[in-house]
């Protein structure tokens, strides 16, 4: 068989593809040598196929990879190769064309510049405020490990583990739940304490100041062992070791001894509430603004003044979340049997410590709970305008770069190639976007207060003189530039070179024009977007505003009273005796967060509802908030009415007379009973009965966010005891209303501290979160438009520049201004259609998600779209118009003598 | 046979030097130095082709392929301004290292007297 | 190894064709070329406009490519090679010279003229020596820091020679060099260019002048895309 040189070639490549000895580059090479090798040795007489086997010995010896000696003893690429290499020659002349050109194209330099800054600062922000909002208790040690406990009873979710016996359980009841906690397998340690948001009058120092958000714990040492707080002065032993201490935070220290608190002699000095003294024991430092609960000042008490408690548990490395959990909820017995025995009890919560800001949506939370869809709004509008930024650069580039072809040129004939030219464009756009490091900084500097104030963040106290934000910036920019020039890189450096010799500017720059249309109906997409957005939730701002609530929520003022009867009706005969009050009545608050429902069912029936609230109010309070009653005679002659009757509201009525096939005749004086699982040990009375005196017109008590859920309304003559007094008043400024108050209130010598609040401003505080995404969205907008509108600017000015020839011609041959600022218009009101088809069901899709957290809202009308489409269109064509007038204006035979 | 030091050390410039005379590809090169040295110097291909991709990756020479008039394809290396530096530096310091050689082994006219 | 083996042609193109395709109508600007220029020569390419002259000339820049036919550059076939490796041949192997000079506006004429120097990785020190030179071998030391907004057309085609001649090339391609100047400057820049090739540089100019033409050795009339008889001549002339 004769000697098949190609299928042997064929074999030996494969086996040393497989062997792996060499890579794949230098094998052809060795094939071609090998052959040559074989005919060597034919010549000088070899049989073909021995003439091969010498040649493949020769070639690559079977034995010996001498090679890799030798690779080990040859050089390596010194590290200082990078000095060495084209880049490092060239960098210099790119940095010096790059400042050159930043000089002579002064003006839409700055341009890009300003952008750059813009969107840079916007998305800094927007990153620092997502860092923010994420880093919630991440400052805790082991947070991993450690959970807080919640509950579902009926069926809402509860923040706060309730006591068994509520108020009344003893300090050892109380430590029997925590004990019986730290017992079950699995968790390492727990603790518990309640923050007391209303302000309590403390005797300090001889200072005498009301001080919000005490913290009462019975727990002291797993407390501080569990969050780690640190102390200035002190320590967690001396604080645990005795009853009624009392430790500091910073802030209240310098409150009650000054500024120099630290010279003082502070420790064992005494603490007064009203009731008790305490003994200072320390200070610790201020609790991080990112912390999911505040307090001011700690209490070690042997009880809770509470009905419950914040729980916290450590748990081992490694166990099952969840099985600790049904752990816990099966030996509930031990812990609380209260809990353990109710047939509402729905089981334990075991939640992260971190996702308590961001994910909890239980009752009571500790401080108003993030909101991870405005996280998600800000993410995407600071993204739009980066885009915006972004796409700017990229068509200004384009435009203005199109008179750079010759020097592209040159430099391909002196052998740069394509990834030198590129890189060079690169080089430019991340130098100028570093140059906006300093603006972008004293940006921060000056924005992040103001931000801080608005949004309720502390960024300006976490990150401004973090040295991380910086590399931050320095990586945001660098992102920012590559981006922004990529597309303008590529397009100009694959530029063949036969090509960037030809033609003027204005052809190159037409060149790309496809492109840049695309970008601007891009940038218009992204405008009508955020316009429209921002329209409607303003809409649904104003539609919250202008909601019929069912009760009249302006001139309304709360007082804080929280004492009985016989000290309300002097109060309130004083508050009469102002000509401006109308009323004083007392009773639940209204515009306020979701609390706990109660069971209900109709006697005489089996089926228990869960979802009533309970609400009571008297006559004066009915009246005061003008609420609809079928009863309306009681409300207007409190003298004649029962001392007490007990409403529905419409919703309950409804649903009651479907549900069990009633009229609303019938309905009236049926018994409800409720909390029906409960029965009186004496009595054997199940529940609390009551029957219905009437129907009210629904309220929204809560934020519309939530829907109307069925209520009990108890209206009564005389309160044993008033939390709250709700005064009625016409004609009197706020600031007037509360000083006439406030001398009443302090006559009445009540040694505690005037809390007061209106209604209104109650209600919009339940929206504040609304309120700040309502605006912020529109600050935003308004910088996308700016950024947009000085991009639209830019290019329009570069446009008409290049066309300076051809609009004096079209002049001289009589064409009216009127045409050419058509002519000009005309491209972007077809872009500007075509970007409203594409923006229109974006925005559509994004509100809805939004308004779907509203039980009540706005129906989404398709003019709006329109609206944001011409407001973009007008906002362009007067950005356009100004520039092109600005060339018509001049005498055309100028126009027409400029070399272009 | 040279001692792999040396041969390691010589390589490059002798490959330089043999290009410094005009493109020249793989076989050739070895065989070249076959020649030249009167096969005191055999090197192997799997030894050079790592050498020369390592010398065109530092700029010192360049290569292309061809396709010769039989059909076949065959990598020629040309040397760089680059290399035509180094090449001069290399000589500069062989020689240095030859003279010494030369006096200390008498064949020089001036020789070698140990103080 | 020979020492005195024979020099490859610069320039060898056999059968070189170039199509332009454009409205769909296929035009040859050059159409079955063959070619040698060998070192040190000083050729004048000339021709009706139309005839082919700049499109050969790009071809032997390799800034186009030939439709048909083989290029060797330097004795390398142009026609394996990849964007890249003919970047690398072009880089210090050419110099070019256009009819509009095509200096780079934000760089003053010392930087001009350094530019190639930097692309060859030519160290600072040796590049500012160089660059000196070719400047002070154009009589242009004076303008050394002048943008070439400043200079005046012959100045600007006096550092773009310059630029050409800085890194020796083995080649310099000149596209109508005198095109936009006056006789005066024109005839400065002819001197220019006659007194390279004396001192050994090999150049091929496109001209429309008879006077520039003058100054070449040897003068390839181009027509309709093809060379007229003289270089078939020439060619049969050279044959071992």
């Amino acid at each position: 068989m004769a000697f098949d040189i190609e299928k042997a070639l064929q074999a030996w490549r494969k086996q040393l593809q497989q062997s792996g000895r060499v890579e794949p580059g230098l094998a052809e090479e060795l094939e071609a040598n090998l052959h040559d090798r074989y005919e060597e040795y034919l010549i000088r007489g070899l049989a073909p196929e021995p003439a091969f086997e010498a040649a493949k010995k020769r070639v690559l010896p079977p034995d010996g990879p001498d090679y890799r000696a030798f690779e080990s003893s040859a050089q390596s690429r010194p590290w200082y190769a990078f000095w060495k290499s084209t880049f490092a020659f060239i960098l210099p002349n790119y940095l010096k064309i790059a400042s050159r050109n930043l000089r002579r194209k002064g003006f839409y330099n700055t341009i890009n510049y300003v952008c750059l800054s813009i969107g840079i600062l916007t998305t800094a922000l927007a990153l620092l405020y997502l860092d923010y909002e994420t880093s919630y208790d991440q400052f805790v040690p082991g947070v991993a490990q450690k959970y807080r406990m919640g509950r579902t009873f009926r069926s809402q979710d509860y923040s706060v583990i309730s006591f068994n016996g509520y108020y009344g359980a003893a300090p050892e009841v109380q430590m029997k739940q925590i004990n019986g906690l730290r017992e079950v397998q699995g968790v390492r340690s727990a603790c518990h304490f309640f923050t007391f948001g209303q302000p309590e009058l403390l005797r300090i120092n001889g200072k005498e100041l009301p001080t919000e958000d005490l913290l009462h714990t019975n727990t002291p040492q797993a407390f501080f062992d569990f969050f780690q707080w640190p102390f200035v002065l002190g320590s967690a032993e001396a604080f645990s070791q005795d009853l009624n201490t009392a430790l500091l935070t910073e802030k209240q220290a310098e409150r009650f001894f000054g500024k120099d608190w630290k010279e003082e002699e502070l420790l064992g000095q005494t603490l007064s509430t009203t009731e008790e003294d305490y003994t200072i024991v320390g200070v610790i430092e201020d609790l991080p603004p990112n912390a999911h609960f505040d307090f001011s000042i700690a209490l070690h008490r042997d009880k809770i003044a509470y009905w419950g408690s914040r729980t916290y548990l450590e748990l081992a490395a490694g166990v099952s979340v969840d099985a600790v959990r049904q752990r816990i909820d099966d030996n509930m017995g031990n812990i609380n049997t209260n809990l353990a025995d109710s047939e509402l009890f729905g089981g334990t919560i075991l939640q992260p410590l971190t996702s308590i800001h961001l994910n909890s949506d239980m009752l009571y939370e500790l401080k108003p709970p993030g909101d991870k869809r405005y996280l998600y709004i800000i993410g995407v509008i600071s993204a739009i305008i980066l885009l915006l930024t972004v796409s700017n650069y990229t068509n200004l580039s384009i435009a203005m770069n199109a008179g750079r072809s010759r020097e592209i040129g040159m430099r391909k004939l002196f052998g740069a190639s394509v990834g030198q030219v590129s890189n060079q464009f690169l080089l430019e756009a991340i130098f100028l976007s570093f140059l906006t490091l300093p603006v972008v900084l004293l940006g921060l500097w000056w924005l992040l207060p103001r931000f801080d104030t608005f949004m309720g963040t502390a960024l300006t106290a976490t990150v401004l003189d973090q040295p991380w934000l910086l590399i931050v910036l320095v990586g945001l920019s660098l992102i920012v530039g590559l981006f922004s020039s990529l597309y303008p890189a590529v397009f100009l450096a694959r530029q063949r070179i036969i090509h960037l010799f030809r033609g003027n500017a204005a052809r190159t720059a037409a060149a790309g024009l496809s492109t840049r249309k695309a970008i601007i109906t891009f940038q218009f997409v992204l405008l009508i977007g955020l316009c429209s957005l921002t329209l409607l939730v303003n809409q649904q701002l104003q539609f919250i505003q202008r909601a019929d609530l069912g009760f009249d929520k302006n001139q309304v003022l709360y007082v804080n009273l929280s004492e009985d009867s016989s000290r309300f009706e002097v109060f309130r005969n004083e508050l009469l005796k102002i000509p401006e009050v109308t009323d004083v009545g007392s009773g639940s608050p209204l515009g306020r967060n979701p609390f706990n429902q109660t069971t209900y069912k109709l006697a005489g029936t089996d089926q228990v509802f869960d979802d009533a609230y309970d609400i009571s109010l008297d006559y004066s309070a009915v009246d005061i908030l003008n609420i609809e009653t079928s009863v309306p005679e009681y409300i207007n002659d409190p003298e004649q009415a029962p001392k007490s009757v007990v409403l529905i509201n419409e919703t309950l009525a409804q649903k009651l007379m479907n549900q069990f096939g009633l009229s609303r005749e019938a309905l009236i004086g049926q018994t409800i009973i409720e909390e029906p699982e409960y029965t009186d040990e004496e009595t054997g009375e199940v529940g609390f009965p009551f029957s219905i005196a009437g129907t009210f017109k629904d309220i929204n008590m809560f934020s519309l966010r939530e829907r109307v859920t069925p209520m009990f309304l108890t209206v009564y003559k005389d309160p044993g005891y008033v939390r709250w007094a709700s005064i009625g008043y016409q004609g009197l400024s706020p600031s007037a209303i509360i000083e006439a108050v406030k001398t009443r209130y302090e006559a009445l010598n009540l040694d505690k501290a005037f809390v007061h609040s209106f209604l209104s401003q109650n209600i919009e505080e339940l929206y504040q979160k609304e309120q700040r995404i309502a605006k912020l969205s529109i600050y935003f907008s308004l910088t996308a438009f700016l950024v947009a509108i000085i991009g639209l600017i830019a290019l329009t000015a570069f446009l008409t520049t290049l066309k300076r020839k051809e609009i004096g011609i079209r002049k001289i041959l009589g064409a009216s201004h009127r045409d050419i600022l058509l002519r000009f218009n005309r491209e972007y009101v077809l872009l500007i259609g075509i970007a409203l088809l594409v923006a229109a069901p974006l925005a559509y899709l994004g509100v809805q998600e939004w308004l779907s957290g509203f039980a009540y809202r706005i129906t989404v009308q398709p003019a709006v779209f329109l609206l944001a489409g011409l407001i973009t269109l007008l906002v362009s064509v007067i950005a356009v118009s100004f520039m092109v007038v600005r060339v018509l204006q001049s005498a055309p035979v100028k126009a027409l003598r400029e070399e272009q | 046979m040279a001692t792999k030091v040396l041969v390691a050390a010589s390589t490059k410039p002798l490959v330089l030097s043999i290009l410094s005379y005009g493109e020249n590809y793989g076989y050739k090169i070895i065989k070249e130095v076959e020649r030249l040295s009167e096969g005191e110097l055999e090197w192997t291909d799997a030894m050079l082709y790592p050498v020369l991709s390592r010398m065109e990756k530092e700029g010192l020479v360049q290569s292309q392929w061809v396709k010769t008039e039989s059909g076949r394809r065959r990598k020629y290396y040309r040397i760089t301004a680059a290399g035509k530096e180094r090449l001069e530096e290399e000589r500069r310091q062989w020689l240095n290292v030859n003279q010494v050689f030369i006096k200390l082994w008498g064949m020089g006219t001036e020789g070698y007297t140990p103080a | 190894m020979s020492e005195h083996h024979q020099r490859p042609p610069v320039v060898r193109m056999r059968g070189v064709h170039k199509y332009h395709y454009t409205d769909q109508i296929e035009t040859a600007a050059v159409h079955g070329v063959d070619l040698d220029i060998l070192p040190g020569e000083f050729v004048a390419i000339m021709g009706p406009s139309g005839s082919g002259k700049s499109t050969l000339l790009n071809l032997m820049g390799m800034i186009d490519t030939p439709s048909k036919g083989q290029y060797w550059f330097n004795g390398h076939d142009t026609s394996r090679q990849s964007a890249r490796e003919k970047a690398n041949l072009r880089k210090g192997n050419m110099g070019f010279i256009f009819q509009s000079f095509n200096l780079i506006d934000e760089l003053t004429a010392f930087e001009n003229i350094e530019l190639p120097l930097i692309y060859l990785k030519v160290p600072s020190k040796e590049r500012r020596e160089r660059t000196e030179q070719a400047l002070a071998s154009l009589d242009m030391m004076h303008r050394r820091d002048h943008f070439p907004q400043q200079l005046s057309g012959g100045q600007q085609q006096r550092v773009a020679i310059a630029r050409a001649i800085v890194t020796e090339p083995a080649i310099i391609l000149a596209d109508e060099p005198t095109g936009n100047l006056d006789s005066e400057n024109s005839r400065a820049v002819m001197d220019k260019l006659a007194h390279f090739h004396q001192q050994g540089a090999t150049i091929v100019m496109v001209t429309h002048s008879k006077e520039d033409a003058s100054h070449a050795q040897r003068i390839i009339e181009l027509f309709d895309g093809k060379t007229l008889l003289s270089e078939e001549a020439y060619l049969q002339n050279n044959k071992k």
